[in-house]
């Protein structure tokens, strides 16, 4: 169960820093070609 | 393999032919601009047309080389090269009003424009290998991108390889074709990853740069890819000013109303050409 949680708490934490990472990608490379 | 990764293979960057350059210049990657020969193309950016309402400089258009340059027919030589993306390549902007033509001016040197639009730092300095083979320059001047753009090797039918930006704000024909995710690229891979990439491209770079004796220069646009080339050990390559936005005008934009506009250009032709 413990176990479980954990991987459920790691799974939302990296999804946050990975949207975060994304959009400040984003934010600093507006452009298109 | 597909047909086209084989012939992918076989380019030795070091050592192609010219006609090879087409592999990698993104310009001629774009199917509905069809550049075969010299081509005239009216608006370049995605919407750049719908922009162009707020552009008080006069109307232009891009004259686009037949291998995907906006300048002159391949020169047989030429005093400085101009590496670099949409900046460089001069999107949303005449020719006149690109920073590499006010320096030419400036330093009284004929500067030639290899910017392409989209194009990340690594495969920014693969055309530079294939064209240093193909071309006399004594000089080249990099403005790069930020470090962490990415461009992807496919091929739109397994015959012809391309070159292909993936840009975090823009759906490519890699998306289209291969039904990939860009977004989940930039998402997952390790900004550790990213910068070895870039370090080790731009390590290699300086390396020839010694080995070719060859003069390079090199800025950057984005701060942070600007601080990282500052904390380089660099023996060859000399470092530029940072391009800057300082004391210019916000409202200083090229056509497209995304890019910066003349008065950047010139800020930075004038900061640098005491440097050259």
């Amino acid at each position: 169960m413990f176990k479980f949680i954990k991987k459920i708490i790691n799974k939302i934490r990296n999804e946050y820093r990975y949207r975060k990472r994304l959009k400040e990608i984003k934010e600093r490379d507006p452009f298109i070609y | 393999m597909t047909p086209s990764s084989i012939e992918l293979s076989k380019i030795n960057l070091f050592d192609c032919s010219i006609d090879k350059v087409k592999i990698y210049t993104v310009v001629t990657t774009r199917p509905e601009l069809n550049i075969k020969n010299r081509t005239i193309v009216e608006y370049f950016g995605g919407n750049e047309k719908q922009e162009s309402s707020s552009w008080t400089h006069g109307d232009f258009a891009y004259n686009i080389s037949e291998l995907g340059f906006r300048d002159s027919d391949f020169p047989e030589s030429v005093d400085i090269a101009a590496f670099g993306c949409s900046y460089t390549f001069g999107l949303g902007l005449p020719e006149n009003m690109i920073w590499h033509r006010k320096l030419s001016d400036k330093i009284n040197k004929s500067i030639y424009n290899f910017g392409q639009p989209g194009m990340g730092v690594s495969a920014i300095i693969d055309l530079f290998l294939m064209l240093d083979n193909n071309l006399n320059f004594k000089k080249g001047i990099f403005l790069l991108p930020p470090y962490f753009r990415k461009s992807v090797a496919c091929s739109f039918d397994e015959r012809s390889p391309q070159i292909v930006p993936l840009m975090p704000n823009y759906k490519s024909f890699l998306e289209i074709l291969y039904d990939t995710n860009y977004s989940e690229i930039y998402k997952h891979l390790p900004d550790e990853e990213l910068v070895r990439e870039f370090k080790d491209k731009i390590y290699m770079l300086d390396f020839y740069a010694g080995v070719k004796n060859i003069k390079l220069y090199l800025s950057s646009w984005d701060h942070e890819t600007y601080n990282l080339l500052t904390g380089m050990n660099l023996k060859n390559i000399i470092l530029l000013p940072e391009w800057t936005s300082a004391n210019i005008d916000a409202s200083d934009l090229a056509r497209d109303n995304l890019h910066p506009g003349p008065i950047h250009h010139s800020s930075f032709a004038e900061i640098i050409k005491d440097l050259i």
